[in-house]
Formats: C-alpha cells, structure tokens, sequence
C-alpha cells in the first residue's frame, strides 16, 4: 500500500491491482481501497479521476451499432409482429370455446426454457414447442425430425419407415401441428387420430403387448380407438385422465385454455378426474374448468366437423366463433360489440389462409374486418 | 413524450409504456444495443443472436408486464436472451456447440489522450487483456455482466443458473488467482533484482 502515497490518476491507470478492482468491482477489492483512501486522504481526487478514465476507455465486447442496423432490426421486429402467429399461450379467451371434443389441459404454466421429458409411464406434462418457431407439421421420433406435407395421413406403415425401431416400446414419437395445418395418423394398435391446428401428439412407437395404451395431446384431437378389451387406452392429463375401451371422440385440450371438453360420438368412456370419476356416454358433452364440470347432450357433429376441413355451424355467435377462430389460427381475434351476437350457421372452410377465411365472413354476414397491429377485430359493416 | 429520459431517473415502467408504439420503439432501440453485444459474446453467429434478440422483444411485445426501472427490464431482456441463444442451440441439434465465452478488451484512445501516451495506453489494455486471459468462460462472463452490462452479482447469479456465493467466489477465486500472479511476479522481480545488484 504504500506505493500509493505518491500516485497520480496515471499511475493508478497502470496499477495492475487497481485495473482489477475496476474490473471486477465487489467486496474484497472495494474494501482494500477504502482502506487505501483512509491511509492516504489526498489521493482522493486521483483516484476518483482514474475510476471515471477507467471506465470510459476500458470496453470488452465493444460492438459498434450504426443508426442503420438499429432501425433496419426494429423493422424486421414490426414486419414479424404483422406476421407472425401468436402463440396462444399467452392469451386468455373471453368466451369459453364451446366446441371440439375432449380437451385434455396439459399445461397451464407458460413454459419457457423449461423443458420436462420424463418417461411414458410417468409422464404428466409434454414438452411443447414454440409454436411460432413451426410452419411445418413436423414428426418428431427419437432419432430425426421430419417435415410433412400438410393434411398428410399417416399409416402405421408409413409411420414404421421414418422411425428406425419401431418394435421399442418405451421410445417416444411425437407429432407436432402448427397453427393452420391438420394432420392425421394411424397408431401401432389402428388407433386413428386427427390431429388439429397447434396440437402435440406424444405416442409410443409400438403400444406394449400388455397394460394400457397410453399418449399425451395438447391441443385438439379427434380420435378412433381401436377397440381393444384386454388394453384400456389412456389419455394422460394432470387434470384428470380419460379413459376408453373403443370409441370414437374428440379431445379438446388447449393449454392456454380455461375450459377443456370431451365430446363423445361413439362407445363409452371414463374420465378420472382428481374428484371424481365420469362415465360418458354417446352425443355428451363433459365440459371442465377449473373448479367444476358438467355433462350435456349435443348434436356431436359440430363439435368433429374440424377434422373434415370445416367447421358446422348451428347459429354460433360470432363472438364464440372469433374464440374458437382464435385457437386455430393462433392470432387473436376481437368482435366490435355490434357484431358480438350475431350467429351463423352452415359449413365454414377452415383455410390455411386466414385472408380467405376472414372473406368467406365478410361474404356471407354483415361484418367486416380489419388488422390493428397484430390483431384482428370483426366490426359491423 | 422521451420516454428514455423517464426511464433513465430510474422511474418504474408500467405494462402500458410497453403497449405505447412509440415508447416501445425507444426502448428497443436503447437496449438492442446492449443485448446484440452480450449475443455476440455467446455467439459468434449473428444469425442466431439477432433471432433471439427478436424473440426477446416479441415475448414483451405480446405479453407486456411491469418492469421496476430499466435496469430491471434490462435484466430480464439479457437473461431471457441467454435462455433463448441456449435454446436455440440445444433444440438444433444440427448446430455445434456454444463458444466459450470470449472478452476483447478495447481502450477508448479520445478518452485517454491527456493522460496516457499511445503505448501507454496499448501497455494498460494488454495488461487489462493478460488479467483477463486466464479466467475460464463462465468468469470471463461474469465478469462482462457485472463490468459493460452493470448487472449486480445477484442478477448474475439468477442468469447463470448459480448461488448468489457461488459467484462471488468465482470473482473472487478470480482476484485470487489473479492476485497470485501478481504476487509471484513481484516475488521474481524482487528475487531478479536481488540478483542483479
């Protein structure tokens, strides 16, 4: 310490210990240099002029960003806020979305960098994908991830030849929906699935031999199980678990959602909820939030329609078809007040392009619409 | 209205600042900067920084919450950035691994020309470079956060995944080891000059 009494701010500069207090700035060093400063009063001023000096010249990964780069990044950002999809995650409905059958809740956490994989037989949770990362239904197996055409249905045959060992029963595939697009496959058991915009599908490759048949889905599923008495199959939620014999039902599970439906066309099922065991039977409608549910006769088919491509509408307000829009497109989608009550009824086309979707509206109600930032609102005309 | 001179008072910034256009411009602009520097050190490939510094920002954009101050909004920017660049590279397989973490010291000249010769001033960022080339990546970060991005030894522990003590000793195992060579610097000095005379 002594070397110090009759430094100037330049020789601090060069003092191999006051570069590493500068550098590193905690307790330790703060410490000693106070005692410094006690020791020797005068030196004050110098040091103070050093720290500002110090500070100001010294950069580590000092990268230079011209007014150019700045605004041309800012415009990327408002060109990907015009286009891309929300990820539904993050909103909340107004209006509970009525339609689509069973909905299995698999997450209601927002999952960021988090990612849980555990195995089959235990797993809860699924890891879901960004969606807004996706354009592409993509097959996820153990080993590689394929993109598929949209609308593609897969056979179990064609399911085999993308996945290397398709007699493992503990290796996971899973098939991922972006907002959209539809899928379709069939299971090792001849299980078919139909699988809706932003949907995960996590499936076993072969189904044990003996036990149950178990998968996850977050998002929205029509499904026909194969029947099979001697293996129940198994939909797995943290909610509640539904279980079926051989039936034919769709599953409504999104996990931005506070409601989840199942809806049964065929066959029976039971729903395992942590308070309660629900026996379902043909054309009800189990409906769960997140306190209570309940159980309803309804006309099934405009609940399935979607896996045709379509959605049937029996005098649906506006306001509960912009919800269900909402979910499938992934963009939010808001009703002025004097268009909220207006039903419709009739087959809606469920196309790729939400511009033609949105026409399709606008030709047959007395409604318009309109992009406010990466909103749509329905208004009256 | 500047939002950036509010903010910088340290003033709290509510949900709604993020939902004005104009504010949330201003705020991109202001801390784009420092998070292309920060991806930059994690990668070397721009490619991917400027992707997660636009996933950050849209994450905010499309769910926007209170922020404290800058600094805290800072904070969560830098760290949802490290999240994403990991991400990014643990989803893709394809890509190879994250660099280690790199530090290129620069000294300023205009700041120094009073006080410091030119060789003076490449003598001061050569030892600032020496003292820092013997830290691992994880210190060589620590180090960046807590020196160019002001981030409290706290944030950066949140950020690294690590106790609070854990990196204070990182730091200070730092200035140990740094210490060290000093100290055994000046012993060979001592020892040369004895010597020598």
């Amino acid at each position: 310490m002594e070397r110090y009494r009759s430094y100037t701010a330049k020789d601090f500069l060069q003092d191999e210990h006051f570069i590493e207090w500068q550098l590193l700035q905690d307790e330790e060093h703060d410490r000693y240099w106070k005692e410094v400063l006690v020791t020797y009063p005068h030196l004050a001023d110098s040091i103070a002029e050093a720290q500002y000096l110090f500070r100001q010249a010294v950069r580590l990964n000092d990268h230079e960003v011209s007014v150019e780069e700045e605004d041309w990044m800012y415009a990327q950002f408002e060109k990907r806020v015009k286009r891309k999809k929300i990820i539904p995650l993050y909103i909340k409905m107004a209006a509970p979305i009525a339609a689509i059958a069973i909905v299995v809740f698999l997450f209601t956490k927002e999952s960021t960098h988090k990612e849980i994989i555990h195995e089959m037989a235990d797993i809860q949770q699924i890891e879901l994908p960004s969606f807004e990362q996706i354009d592409e239904v993509q097959l996820v197996t153990k080993d590689s991830t394929i993109i598929l055409a949209d609308n593609t249905a897969l056979t179990y045959d064609e399911l085999t030849s993308f996945i290397q060992r398709p007699h493992e029963t503990k290796v996971f595939s899973k098939l991922i929906v972006p907002h959209g697009k539809r899928s379709s496959l069939v299971l090792s058991d001849g299980t078919k699935i139909w699988v809706n915009a932003g949907t995960v599908v996590q499936f076993p490759e072969t189904f044990d031999a003996k036990g149950a048949r178990s998968i996850i889905v977050s998002g929205e599923i029509y499904i026909e199980v194969k029947k099979d008495e001697t293996r129940p199959f198994r939909i797995k939620s943290p909610y509640y678990e539904i279980e079926v014999l051989g039936t034919k039902f769709n599953v409504s599970a999104y996990p931005n959602e506070e409601e989840s439906h199942v809806v049964l066309v065929e066959g029976s099922v039971q729903i395992n909820t942590p308070e309660d065991k629900v026996r379902m039977y043909p054309n009800q409608l189990f409906t769960k939030t997140k306190d209570r549910h309940s159980l309803q006769q309804v006309d099934v088919h405009s609940y399935i329609s979607w896996k045709n491509g379509w959605l049937q509408l029996d005098r649906v307000p506006l306001e509960q078809l912009a919800a269900r829009l909402s979910t499938y497109y992934g963009k939010r989608i808001l009703c002025d007040e004097r268009v909220k009550e207006l039903t419709s009824s009739g087959k809606l086309f469920l196309f790729d392009d939400i511009d033609k979707l949105l026409n399709t509206i606008t030709k047959n109600m007395e409604v318009t619409y309109r992009y406010e930032g990466d909103v749509i609102r329905l208004k009256s005309k | 209205m500047n939002v950036i001179l509010d903010i910088n008072c340290g003033n709290p910034i509510p949900k709604e600042t993020l939902l004005d256009k104009a504010a949330f411009c201003q705020i991109y602009k202001f801390l784009m900067k420092d998070m292309r520097a920060y991806g930059l050190s994690l990668t070397s490939t721009e490619e991917h920084v400027r992707d997660a510094i636009q996933d950050v920002f849209f994450r905010i954009y499309e769910k926007p919450r209170d922020f404290e101050n800058l600094k805290q909004l800072k904070f969560f920017l830098l760290h949802s950035l490290r999240n994403r660049i990991y991400d990014i590279y643990r989803k893709d397989r394809r890509l190879t691994g994250l660099d280690d973490f790199t530090l290129e010291v620069t000294v300023h000249p205009s700041t120094l020309e009073n006080i410091l010769e030119k060789e003076e001033q490449r003598m001061l960022r050569q030892k600032v470079a020496r003292l820092l080339d013997k830290l691992s990546g994880n210190q060589k970060e620590i180090i960046y956060l807590h020196y160019m991005q002001g981030m409290s030894y706290k944030e950066i522990a949140t950020m690294m995944n690590a106790e609070p003590t854990a990196i204070r000793k990182v730091s200070s195992r730092a200035i140990q080891k740094l210490r060290k060579e000093e100290l055994s610097v000046s012993f060979l000095l001592l020892f040369l000059s004895d010597i020598l005379k």
